[in-house]
Protein backbone atom coordinates (compact mmCIF):
# COMPACT_ATOMS: atom_id res chain seq x y z
CA UNK A 1 0.00 0.00 0.00
CA UNK A 2 1.20 3.67 -0.72
CA UNK A 3 1.40 5.66 2.59
CA UNK A 4 -0.11 8.94 1.00
CA UNK A 5 0.50 11.09 4.36
CA UNK A 6 4.02 9.98 3.92
CA UNK A 7 3.87 10.77 -0.03
CA UNK A 8 2.56 13.55 1.29
CA UNK A 9 4.76 14.61 4.04
CA UNK A 10 7.91 14.26 1.89
CA UNK A 11 6.64 15.85 -1.24
CA UNK A 12 6.59 18.62 1.22
CA UNK A 13 9.75 18.15 2.15
CA UNK A 14 11.45 18.31 -1.28
CA UNK A 15 9.46 21.55 -1.87
CA UNK A 16 10.69 23.18 1.14
CA UNK A 17 13.92 22.19 0.76
CA UNK A 18 14.40 23.33 -2.83
CA UNK A 19 13.07 26.67 -2.31
CA UNK A 20 15.18 26.85 0.55
CA UNK A 21 18.17 26.09 -2.29
CA UNK A 22 17.17 28.51 -4.16
CA UNK A 23 16.82 31.11 -2.01
CA UNK A 24 20.17 30.43 -0.32
CA UNK A 25 21.84 30.51 -3.73
CA UNK A 26 20.21 34.25 -4.34
CA UNK A 27 21.54 35.57 -0.87
CA UNK A 28 24.54 33.58 -1.60
CA UNK A 29 25.38 35.72 -4.63
CA UNK A 30 24.67 39.00 -2.31
CA UNK A 31 26.93 37.81 0.68
CA UNK A 32 29.75 37.05 -2.14
CA UNK A 33 29.72 40.57 -3.18
CA UNK A 34 29.05 41.84 0.36
CA UNK A 35 32.18 39.86 1.89
CA UNK A 36 34.50 40.07 -1.31
CA UNK A 37 33.50 44.32 -0.22
CA UNK A 38 34.52 44.09 2.88
CA UNK A 39 37.46 42.01 2.50
CA UNK A 40 38.75 44.70 0.01
CA UNK A 41 37.62 47.75 2.27
CA UNK A 42 34.48 48.36 -0.28
CA UNK A 43 31.23 48.45 1.24
CA UNK A 44 29.44 46.64 -2.13
CA UNK A 45 26.30 46.51 -2.85
CA UNK A 46 24.22 48.15 -0.14
CA UNK A 47 21.31 50.17 -2.04
CA UNK A 48 18.41 48.33 -2.81
CA UNK A 49 16.73 47.58 -0.02
CA UNK A 50 18.17 47.76 3.86
CA UNK A 51 22.06 46.27 3.80
CA UNK A 52 21.42 45.73 -0.12
CA UNK A 53 18.69 42.36 1.04
CA UNK A 54 16.49 43.18 -1.90
CA UNK A 55 19.64 43.25 -4.56
CA UNK A 56 18.83 39.66 -5.45
CA UNK A 57 15.61 40.09 -6.49
CA UNK A 58 16.83 43.10 -8.75
CA UNK A 59 19.18 41.41 -10.13
CA UNK A 60 16.66 38.24 -10.78
CA UNK A 61 14.70 40.49 -12.39
CA UNK A 62 17.62 42.02 -14.54
CA UNK A 63 18.51 38.75 -15.67
CA UNK A 64 14.90 38.16 -16.87
CA UNK A 65 14.82 41.68 -18.46
CA UNK A 66 18.10 40.77 -20.48
CA UNK A 67 18.20 39.75 -23.97
CA UNK A 68 18.68 36.06 -24.76
CA UNK A 69 20.99 35.76 -27.19
CA UNK A 70 21.84 32.38 -29.12
CA UNK A 71 25.26 32.70 -31.71
CA UNK A 72 24.45 32.12 -35.20
CA UNK A 73 26.59 29.50 -35.47
CA UNK A 74 25.92 27.49 -32.38
CA UNK A 75 24.00 24.36 -32.06
CA UNK A 76 20.62 25.16 -30.72
CA UNK A 77 18.99 22.37 -29.39
CA UNK A 78 22.50 21.31 -27.14
CA UNK A 79 23.04 25.50 -26.38
CA UNK A 80 19.55 25.37 -24.55
CA UNK A 81 19.62 22.30 -23.29
CA UNK A 82 23.11 22.51 -21.70
CA UNK A 83 21.93 25.29 -18.55
CA UNK A 84 19.03 22.72 -17.70
CA UNK A 85 21.70 19.74 -17.88
CA UNK A 86 24.14 21.81 -15.53
CA UNK A 87 21.30 23.26 -12.83
CA UNK A 88 19.20 19.84 -12.38
CA UNK A 89 21.70 17.61 -11.33
CA UNK A 90 23.06 20.29 -8.50
CA UNK A 91 19.55 20.11 -7.47
CA UNK A 92 19.23 16.84 -7.07
CA UNK A 93 22.13 16.06 -4.87
CA UNK A 94 20.82 17.75 -2.03
CA UNK A 95 18.14 14.89 -2.14
CA UNK A 96 20.12 12.36 0.50
CA UNK A 97 22.02 15.36 2.57
CA UNK A 98 20.25 14.70 6.13
CA UNK A 99 19.41 17.59 7.54
CA UNK A 100 18.35 16.51 10.91
CA UNK A 101 17.80 13.16 12.84
CA UNK A 102 14.40 12.19 12.81
CA UNK A 103 10.76 13.62 14.08
CA UNK A 104 8.28 11.86 15.79
CA UNK A 105 5.20 13.80 15.50
CA UNK A 106 1.43 12.55 16.05
CA UNK A 107 3.16 8.61 16.64
CA UNK A 108 4.65 9.40 13.34
CA UNK A 109 8.41 9.02 12.33
CA UNK A 110 9.69 11.33 9.96
CA UNK A 111 13.34 11.40 8.61
CA UNK A 112 14.85 14.88 8.20
CA UNK A 113 16.19 14.17 4.97
CA UNK A 114 14.53 13.52 1.50
CA UNK A 115 15.64 10.58 0.22
CA UNK A 116 17.56 7.90 2.97
CA UNK A 117 19.19 6.04 0.25
CA UNK A 118 20.87 2.95 0.34
CA UNK A 119 23.58 4.13 -2.18
CA UNK A 120 23.89 7.63 -0.45
CA UNK A 121 26.98 9.02 -1.03
CA UNK A 122 27.30 7.21 -4.25
CA UNK A 123 24.42 8.51 -5.66
CA UNK A 124 26.20 12.15 -5.15
CA UNK A 125 29.04 10.86 -6.76
CA UNK A 126 26.88 9.87 -9.80
CA UNK A 127 24.41 12.97 -10.29
CA UNK A 128 27.63 15.63 -9.70
CA UNK A 129 29.44 13.33 -12.62
CA UNK A 130 25.65 14.09 -14.77
CA UNK A 131 26.05 18.11 -13.92
CA UNK A 132 29.44 18.10 -15.52
CA UNK A 133 28.14 16.73 -18.79
CA UNK A 134 26.27 20.12 -19.55
CA UNK A 135 29.15 22.60 -18.80
CA UNK A 136 30.95 20.34 -21.76
CA UNK A 137 27.86 20.26 -24.07
CA UNK A 138 27.52 24.32 -23.12
CA UNK A 139 30.80 24.75 -24.13
CA UNK A 140 31.01 22.67 -27.25
CA UNK A 141 27.55 24.66 -28.15
CA UNK A 142 28.37 27.56 -28.08
CA UNK A 143 30.96 27.00 -30.64
CA UNK A 144 33.38 29.65 -29.33
CA UNK A 145 37.34 28.64 -28.65
CA UNK A 146 36.73 29.98 -25.42
CA UNK A 147 33.31 28.13 -24.13
CA UNK A 148 34.97 25.04 -25.60
CA UNK A 149 38.58 25.23 -23.54
CA UNK A 150 37.20 26.26 -20.33
CA UNK A 151 34.07 22.92 -21.04
CA UNK A 152 37.37 20.67 -21.38
CA UNK A 153 39.53 21.89 -18.43
CA UNK A 154 36.24 21.59 -16.62
CA UNK A 155 35.85 18.01 -17.68
CA UNK A 156 39.17 16.71 -17.39
CA UNK A 157 39.75 19.22 -13.74
CA UNK A 158 36.49 17.05 -12.45
CA UNK A 159 37.50 13.38 -13.43
CA UNK A 160 40.45 14.10 -11.88
CA UNK A 161 39.89 15.26 -8.49
CA UNK A 162 36.83 12.71 -8.55
CA UNK A 163 39.27 10.31 -8.09
CA UNK A 164 40.83 11.57 -4.91
CA UNK A 165 37.43 12.73 -3.69
CA UNK A 166 36.38 9.02 -3.75
CA UNK A 167 40.12 7.98 -2.17
CA UNK A 168 39.25 10.39 0.47
CA UNK A 169 35.72 9.20 0.90
CA UNK A 170 36.71 5.40 1.26
CA UNK A 171 38.07 6.24 4.48
CA UNK A 172 35.03 7.52 5.82
CA UNK A 173 33.07 4.76 4.24
CA UNK A 174 35.87 2.24 6.38
CA UNK A 175 35.48 4.02 9.29
CA UNK A 176 31.64 4.40 10.29
CA UNK A 177 30.91 1.15 7.66
CA UNK A 178 27.96 2.73 5.57
CA UNK A 179 26.93 4.64 2.45
CA UNK A 180 24.02 6.40 3.83
CA UNK A 181 24.71 9.84 4.96
CA UNK A 182 22.19 9.32 7.66
CA UNK A 183 24.09 6.36 8.76
CA UNK A 184 27.16 8.53 8.88
CA UNK A 185 25.76 11.09 10.61
CA UNK A 186 24.84 9.37 13.27
CA UNK A 187 27.48 7.21 14.01
CA UNK A 188 29.96 10.48 14.65
CA UNK A 189 27.85 10.91 17.85
CA UNK A 190 29.51 8.02 19.52
CA UNK A 191 32.05 8.73 21.61
CA UNK A 192 35.64 8.46 21.81
CA UNK A 193 37.34 7.09 24.80
CA UNK A 194 33.56 7.97 26.73
CA UNK A 195 34.55 11.60 25.94
CA UNK A 196 35.17 13.09 22.35
CA UNK A 197 32.51 12.42 19.79
CA UNK A 198 34.04 10.69 16.59
CA UNK A 199 33.70 13.74 14.16
CA UNK A 200 35.13 12.53 10.96
CA UNK A 201 37.63 15.80 10.83
CA UNK A 202 39.22 13.65 14.27
CA UNK A 203 39.07 10.11 12.79
CA UNK A 204 40.06 11.24 9.63
CA UNK A 205 42.21 14.40 9.10
CA UNK A 206 44.44 13.48 6.08
CA UNK A 207 40.74 12.35 4.92
CA UNK A 208 39.64 15.77 5.60
CA UNK A 209 41.88 17.95 3.77
CA UNK A 210 42.12 15.81 0.78
CA UNK A 211 38.23 15.92 0.39
CA UNK A 212 38.14 19.67 0.80
CA UNK A 213 40.94 20.54 -1.50
CA UNK A 214 38.85 18.23 -4.22
CA UNK A 215 35.67 19.59 -3.28
CA UNK A 216 36.96 22.92 -4.39
CA UNK A 217 38.09 22.05 -7.56
CA UNK A 218 34.83 19.77 -8.42
CA UNK A 219 32.66 23.09 -7.86
CA UNK A 220 34.81 25.35 -10.17
CA UNK A 221 35.49 27.78 -7.51
CA UNK A 222 38.80 29.41 -6.59
CA UNK A 223 41.68 28.91 -6.49
CA UNK A 224 40.52 25.52 -8.82
CA UNK A 225 38.38 28.00 -11.24
CA UNK A 226 39.98 27.48 -14.81
CA UNK A 227 37.17 26.51 -16.46
CA UNK A 228 35.91 29.94 -15.84
CA UNK A 229 39.43 31.55 -15.73
CA UNK A 230 38.33 35.16 -17.03
CA UNK A 231 41.80 36.42 -17.91
CA UNK A 232 42.87 33.70 -19.79
CA UNK A 233 39.33 32.47 -20.90
CA UNK A 234 37.43 35.41 -21.31
CA UNK A 235 33.73 33.89 -19.52
CA UNK A 236 35.10 29.93 -19.90
CA UNK A 237 31.89 28.07 -20.83
CA UNK A 238 29.55 30.50 -20.13
CA UNK A 239 31.41 33.26 -22.49
CA UNK A 240 28.17 33.03 -25.11
CA UNK A 241 25.77 32.52 -22.24
CA UNK A 242 23.30 35.78 -21.37
CA UNK A 243 19.68 36.22 -19.55
CA UNK A 244 18.66 32.94 -17.68
CA UNK A 245 20.61 31.09 -19.57
CA UNK A 246 23.68 32.19 -17.72
CA UNK A 247 21.76 32.93 -14.92
CA UNK A 248 21.00 28.93 -15.10
CA UNK A 249 25.17 28.04 -14.85
CA UNK A 250 25.63 30.73 -12.00
CA UNK A 251 22.92 29.10 -9.84
CA UNK A 252 23.99 25.85 -10.43
CA UNK A 253 27.60 26.72 -9.06
CA UNK A 254 26.20 28.30 -6.29
CA UNK A 255 23.51 24.95 -5.95
CA UNK A 256 26.67 23.05 -5.94
CA UNK A 257 28.94 24.58 -3.67
CA UNK A 258 25.78 24.30 -0.89
CA UNK A 259 25.45 20.56 -1.42
CA UNK A 260 29.95 20.93 -0.93
CA UNK A 261 29.03 22.49 2.32
CA UNK A 262 26.42 20.09 3.16
CA UNK A 263 28.55 17.17 2.62
CA UNK A 264 31.63 18.36 4.11
CA UNK A 265 29.94 18.80 7.35
CA UNK A 266 27.97 15.62 6.78
CA UNK A 267 30.97 13.59 6.81
CA UNK A 268 33.35 15.34 8.46
CA UNK A 269 31.55 17.45 11.37
CA UNK A 270 29.11 15.10 12.31
CA UNK A 271 25.99 16.59 10.19
CA UNK A 272 23.31 17.30 12.40
CA UNK A 273 24.87 15.58 15.35
CA UNK A 274 25.58 18.51 18.31
CA UNK A 275 27.78 16.64 21.30
CA UNK A 276 25.99 14.57 23.55
CA UNK A 277 22.61 15.63 21.98
CA UNK A 278 20.52 12.61 21.99
CA UNK A 279 16.85 12.14 21.39
CA UNK A 280 16.03 12.66 24.68
CA UNK A 281 18.08 15.30 25.53
CA UNK A 282 22.01 15.82 26.57
CA UNK A 283 23.98 12.77 28.18
CA UNK A 284 26.82 13.64 29.31
CA UNK A 285 29.16 10.98 30.57
CA UNK A 286 30.09 11.35 34.38
CA UNK A 287 27.85 14.44 34.24
CA UNK A 288 24.27 12.93 34.04
CA UNK A 289 21.29 13.51 31.52
CA UNK A 290 19.54 16.67 30.69
CA UNK A 291 15.84 15.83 29.31
CA UNK A 292 14.51 17.80 26.82
CA UNK A 293 11.26 17.47 24.29
CA UNK A 294 11.94 15.76 20.88
CA UNK A 295 10.83 17.90 18.61
CA UNK A 296 13.15 20.62 20.34
CA UNK A 297 15.99 18.30 19.79
CA UNK A 298 15.09 18.10 16.35
CA UNK A 299 14.98 21.89 16.08
CA UNK A 300 18.64 21.88 18.07
CA UNK A 301 19.81 19.29 14.97
CA UNK A 302 18.52 21.32 11.97
CA UNK A 303 20.33 24.03 13.40
CA UNK A 304 23.34 22.47 14.01
CA UNK A 305 22.97 21.71 10.38
CA UNK A 306 22.61 25.01 9.15
CA UNK A 307 25.02 26.68 11.08
CA UNK A 308 28.12 24.42 10.05
CA UNK A 309 26.87 23.92 6.11
CA UNK A 310 26.74 28.51 6.53
CA UNK A 311 30.57 28.16 8.14
CA UNK A 312 31.32 26.16 5.17
CA UNK A 313 29.95 28.48 2.60
CA UNK A 314 30.99 31.41 4.21
CA UNK A 315 34.65 29.46 3.59
CA UNK A 316 34.18 29.43 -0.10
CA UNK A 317 33.79 32.95 -0.36
CA UNK A 318 36.49 33.58 2.11
CA UNK A 319 39.35 31.53 0.16
CA UNK A 320 38.19 33.05 -3.39
CA UNK A 321 38.97 36.58 -1.81
CA UNK A 322 42.07 35.64 -0.57
CA UNK A 323 43.99 32.86 -2.56
CA UNK A 324 45.06 33.62 -6.23
CA UNK A 325 44.30 30.76 -8.93
CA UNK A 326 46.46 28.38 -9.67
CA UNK A 327 48.57 27.54 -13.40
CA UNK A 328 46.41 24.71 -15.26
CA UNK A 329 49.57 22.25 -14.72
CA UNK A 330 49.74 22.84 -10.93
CA UNK A 331 46.54 22.07 -10.75
CA UNK A 332 46.75 18.77 -12.59
CA UNK A 333 50.05 18.33 -11.00
CA UNK A 334 48.30 18.42 -7.51
CA UNK A 335 45.31 16.10 -8.46
CA UNK A 336 47.68 13.46 -9.79
CA UNK A 337 50.76 13.52 -8.23
CA UNK A 338 49.57 14.39 -4.58
CA UNK A 339 46.02 14.13 -4.01
CA UNK A 340 45.92 10.65 -5.10
CA UNK A 341 48.46 9.20 -3.38
CA UNK A 342 48.07 11.12 -0.20
CA UNK A 343 44.58 9.10 -0.76
CA UNK A 344 45.71 5.90 -0.98
CA UNK A 345 48.12 6.19 2.02
CA UNK A 346 44.84 7.48 4.05
CA UNK A 347 42.89 4.43 2.99
CA UNK A 348 46.10 2.15 3.98
CA UNK A 349 46.57 4.33 7.15
CA UNK A 350 42.83 4.30 8.36
CA UNK A 351 42.84 0.20 7.98
CA UNK A 352 45.68 -0.05 10.14
CA UNK A 353 44.08 1.87 12.35
CA UNK A 354 41.09 0.08 12.07
CA UNK A 355 42.53 -3.18 12.70
CA UNK A 356 44.40 -2.15 15.99
CA UNK A 357 41.31 -0.72 17.28
CA UNK A 358 41.72 2.48 17.19
CA UNK A 359 39.40 3.99 15.87
CA UNK B 1 2.64 -5.42 -2.02
CA UNK B 2 -0.50 -4.08 -3.53
CA UNK B 3 -1.91 -3.61 -6.90
CA UNK B 4 -1.50 0.28 -6.83
CA UNK B 5 2.39 -0.24 -6.39
CA UNK B 6 2.81 -2.96 -9.49
CA UNK B 7 1.01 -0.20 -11.50
CA UNK B 8 3.57 2.69 -10.58
CA UNK B 9 6.43 0.00 -11.16
CA UNK B 10 4.91 -0.70 -14.30
CA UNK B 11 4.24 3.14 -15.40
CA UNK B 12 7.91 3.63 -14.69
CA UNK B 13 9.26 0.90 -16.67
CA UNK B 14 7.54 1.98 -19.49
CA UNK B 15 8.93 5.40 -19.65
CA UNK B 16 12.05 4.15 -19.02
CA UNK B 17 11.85 1.58 -21.73
CA UNK B 18 10.74 4.08 -23.81
CA UNK B 19 13.55 6.37 -22.98
CA UNK B 20 16.27 3.36 -23.33
CA UNK B 21 14.66 2.11 -27.33
CA UNK B 22 14.23 6.14 -28.36
CA UNK B 23 17.30 7.59 -27.64
CA UNK B 24 19.35 4.65 -28.98
CA UNK B 25 17.37 4.87 -32.19
CA UNK B 26 18.80 8.86 -32.20
CA UNK B 27 22.40 7.36 -31.56
CA UNK B 28 22.07 5.33 -34.43
CA UNK B 29 20.18 7.94 -37.00
CA UNK B 30 21.07 11.30 -36.32
CA UNK B 31 24.17 12.60 -38.52
CA UNK B 32 25.55 15.15 -36.00
CA UNK B 33 28.07 12.51 -33.79
CA UNK B 34 27.85 15.19 -30.73
CA UNK B 35 23.87 14.77 -30.94
CA UNK B 36 24.24 10.85 -31.46
CA UNK B 37 26.80 11.09 -28.24
CA UNK B 38 24.71 13.30 -26.38
CA UNK B 39 21.47 11.06 -26.99
CA UNK B 40 23.41 7.96 -25.47
CA UNK B 41 23.23 10.51 -22.56
CA UNK B 42 19.46 9.44 -22.30
CA UNK B 43 20.23 5.67 -23.04
CA UNK B 44 22.68 4.99 -19.87
CA UNK B 45 20.38 7.20 -17.89
CA UNK B 46 17.60 5.16 -18.98
CA UNK B 47 18.87 1.92 -18.40
CA UNK B 48 20.36 2.94 -14.78
CA UNK B 49 16.39 3.61 -14.08
CA UNK B 50 15.87 -0.16 -15.42
CA UNK B 51 18.45 -0.98 -12.83
CA UNK B 52 16.59 1.05 -9.85
CA UNK B 53 13.44 -0.35 -10.71
CA UNK B 54 14.51 -3.86 -10.76
CA UNK B 55 16.17 -3.29 -6.90
CA UNK B 56 19.39 -2.96 -8.03
CA UNK B 57 20.17 0.38 -6.97
CA UNK B 58 24.01 0.06 -6.42
CA UNK B 59 24.24 -1.12 -9.77
CA UNK B 60 21.87 1.45 -11.07
CA UNK B 61 23.81 4.22 -9.96
CA UNK B 62 27.15 2.75 -10.43
CA UNK B 63 26.04 2.73 -14.56
CA UNK B 64 25.39 6.56 -13.91
CA UNK B 65 28.50 7.08 -12.14
CA UNK B 66 31.34 4.97 -14.43
CA UNK B 67 29.14 5.30 -18.01
CA UNK B 68 28.05 8.46 -17.92
CA UNK B 69 30.50 10.51 -15.67
CA UNK B 70 33.53 8.17 -17.00
CA UNK B 71 32.71 6.53 -20.57
CA UNK B 72 30.28 9.20 -22.41
CA UNK B 73 31.99 12.25 -21.19
CA UNK B 74 35.18 10.57 -22.70
CA UNK B 75 33.56 10.11 -25.86
CA UNK B 76 32.20 13.33 -25.90
CA UNK B 77 36.04 14.44 -25.41
CA UNK B 78 36.82 12.35 -27.94
CA UNK B 79 34.21 13.20 -30.64
CA UNK B 80 35.01 17.06 -29.93
CA UNK B 81 38.74 17.22 -30.16
CA UNK B 82 38.55 15.37 -33.37
CA UNK B 83 39.71 17.48 -36.16
CA UNK B 84 37.13 18.05 -39.05
CA UNK B 85 34.14 16.03 -37.12
CA UNK B 86 31.61 17.32 -39.98
CA UNK B 87 32.92 16.66 -42.78
CA UNK B 88 33.34 12.73 -41.79
CA UNK B 89 30.17 11.39 -43.69
CA UNK B 90 28.81 9.03 -40.82
CA UNK B 91 25.45 8.62 -42.52
CA UNK B 92 25.18 4.59 -43.36
CA UNK B 93 25.37 3.51 -46.50
CA UNK B 94 23.00 0.58 -47.73
CA UNK B 95 25.38 -1.80 -47.54
CA UNK B 96 26.07 -1.00 -43.86
CA UNK B 97 22.54 -0.82 -43.20
CA UNK B 98 21.90 -4.28 -44.02
CA UNK B 99 25.19 -5.43 -41.69
CA UNK B 100 24.10 -3.40 -39.06
CA UNK B 101 20.13 -5.17 -39.33
CA UNK B 102 21.38 -8.58 -39.77
CA UNK B 103 24.11 -8.29 -36.85
CA UNK B 104 21.16 -6.59 -34.97
CA UNK B 105 18.77 -9.35 -35.15
CA UNK B 106 21.23 -12.08 -34.57
CA UNK B 107 22.13 -10.32 -31.35
CA UNK B 108 18.44 -9.92 -29.99
CA UNK B 109 17.67 -13.53 -30.90
CA UNK B 110 20.81 -14.92 -28.75
CA UNK B 111 19.97 -12.63 -26.07
CA UNK B 112 16.38 -13.85 -26.22
CA UNK B 113 16.98 -17.47 -25.69
CA UNK B 114 19.95 -17.18 -23.26
CA UNK B 115 17.66 -15.10 -21.10
CA UNK B 116 14.33 -17.63 -22.67
CA UNK B 117 17.06 -20.49 -21.07
CA UNK B 118 18.11 -19.31 -17.55
CA UNK B 119 15.84 -20.65 -15.02
CA UNK B 120 15.37 -17.62 -12.83
CA UNK B 121 15.43 -17.62 -9.52
CA UNK B 122 12.70 -15.61 -8.18
CA UNK B 123 13.46 -14.08 -4.72
CA UNK B 124 10.34 -12.09 -4.08
CA UNK B 125 10.41 -8.53 -4.40
CA UNK B 126 12.36 -6.77 -1.25
CA UNK B 127 11.92 -2.92 -1.48
CA UNK B 128 14.78 -0.97 -0.38
CA UNK B 129 16.91 -4.23 0.39
CA UNK B 130 20.26 -3.05 0.58
CA UNK B 131 22.87 -4.11 -2.16
CA UNK B 132 26.07 -2.71 -1.25
CA UNK B 133 26.61 -5.14 1.69
CA UNK B 134 26.25 -8.49 -0.28
CA UNK B 135 27.76 -7.28 -3.30
CA UNK B 136 31.07 -6.35 -1.66
CA UNK B 137 31.13 -9.64 0.35
CA UNK B 138 30.90 -11.78 -2.67
CA UNK B 139 33.63 -9.79 -4.75
CA UNK B 140 35.57 -10.11 -1.83
CA UNK B 141 34.84 -14.22 -1.52
CA UNK B 142 33.43 -16.04 -4.35
CA UNK B 143 34.27 -13.31 -7.13
CA UNK B 144 37.64 -12.42 -6.17
CA UNK B 145 39.88 -13.78 -9.19
CA UNK B 146 37.49 -12.35 -11.84
CA UNK B 147 37.40 -9.15 -9.53
CA UNK B 148 41.45 -8.94 -9.42
CA UNK B 149 41.14 -10.00 -12.86
CA UNK B 150 39.77 -6.57 -13.81
CA UNK B 151 42.00 -4.90 -11.79
CA UNK B 152 45.08 -6.27 -13.54
CA UNK B 153 43.23 -5.09 -17.13
CA UNK B 154 42.66 -1.81 -15.63
CA UNK B 155 46.46 -1.29 -14.65
CA UNK B 156 47.70 -2.51 -17.74
CA UNK B 157 44.98 -0.14 -19.54
CA UNK B 158 46.61 2.74 -17.35
CA UNK B 159 50.51 1.46 -18.09
CA UNK B 160 49.47 1.81 -21.42
CA UNK B 161 48.05 4.91 -21.31
CA UNK B 162 51.32 6.20 -19.37
CA UNK B 163 53.32 4.64 -22.12
CA UNK B 164 52.00 6.46 -24.89
CA UNK B 165 52.37 10.27 -23.59
CA UNK B 166 55.71 9.31 -22.19
CA UNK B 167 56.73 8.03 -26.08
CA UNK B 168 55.18 11.14 -27.56
CA UNK B 169 57.30 13.72 -25.18
CA UNK B 170 60.25 11.62 -26.61
CA UNK B 171 59.33 12.02 -30.44
CA UNK B 172 58.48 15.62 -29.56
CA UNK B 173 62.13 16.49 -27.84
CA UNK B 174 64.00 14.57 -31.10
CA UNK B 175 61.89 16.38 -33.25
CA UNK B 176 61.93 19.78 -31.98
CA UNK B 177 59.03 20.95 -33.20
CA UNK B 178 55.11 21.40 -31.35
CA UNK B 179 52.99 18.21 -32.13
CA UNK B 180 49.39 18.71 -32.01
CA UNK B 181 47.77 21.39 -30.09
CA UNK B 182 46.42 21.42 -26.61
CA UNK B 183 49.41 19.25 -24.95
CA UNK B 184 50.14 21.51 -21.53
CA UNK B 185 49.93 18.22 -19.17
CA UNK B 186 52.59 16.77 -21.52
CA UNK B 187 54.69 19.71 -21.25
CA UNK B 188 54.47 19.29 -17.36
CA UNK B 189 55.75 15.77 -17.82
CA UNK B 190 59.07 17.27 -19.92
CA UNK B 191 60.04 19.53 -17.70
CA UNK B 192 60.33 17.43 -14.95
CA UNK B 193 62.09 14.57 -16.82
Amino acid sequence: MVDYITVAIYTVMSVVVFVLILTTVAFLTLAERRISAFMQDRLGPNRVGPWGLFQPVADGIKFIMKEDITPLEANKLLYTLAPILTIIPAMLTFAVVPFGHDLFLHGRVINLQIANLNVGILYVFAIASMGIFGIIIGGWASNNKYSLLGGLRSASQFISYEISMGLAVIGILMVYGSLKLNDIALYQGSLWFNTIPKWGILVQPLGFIIFLVSVFAETNRVPFDLPEAESELVGGYHTEYSSMKFAFFFMGEYANMITASALIATLYFGGWQVPYLHNIGFIIPKFGIVHMQQWLVAIIEVLSFVIKVGFFLFFFLWVRWTLPRFRFDQLTALGWKVLIPLGILNIVITGALIMLRII
Amino acid sequence: MSVNSYTVQAVFFYIFAALIVGSALLVVLLRNIVRSAFALFFTLFGVAGIYILLGADFVGVTQVLIYIGGVLILIVFGVMLTHNVYSVDIFNKLGTLVMGTVSAIVTFTMIYYAIKQVPWLYIGYKANAPTTGPIGRELMTSYLLPFELASVLLVLAMIGAAYLIRSEVKVKKAAGNGGPSGERPADGIRKED
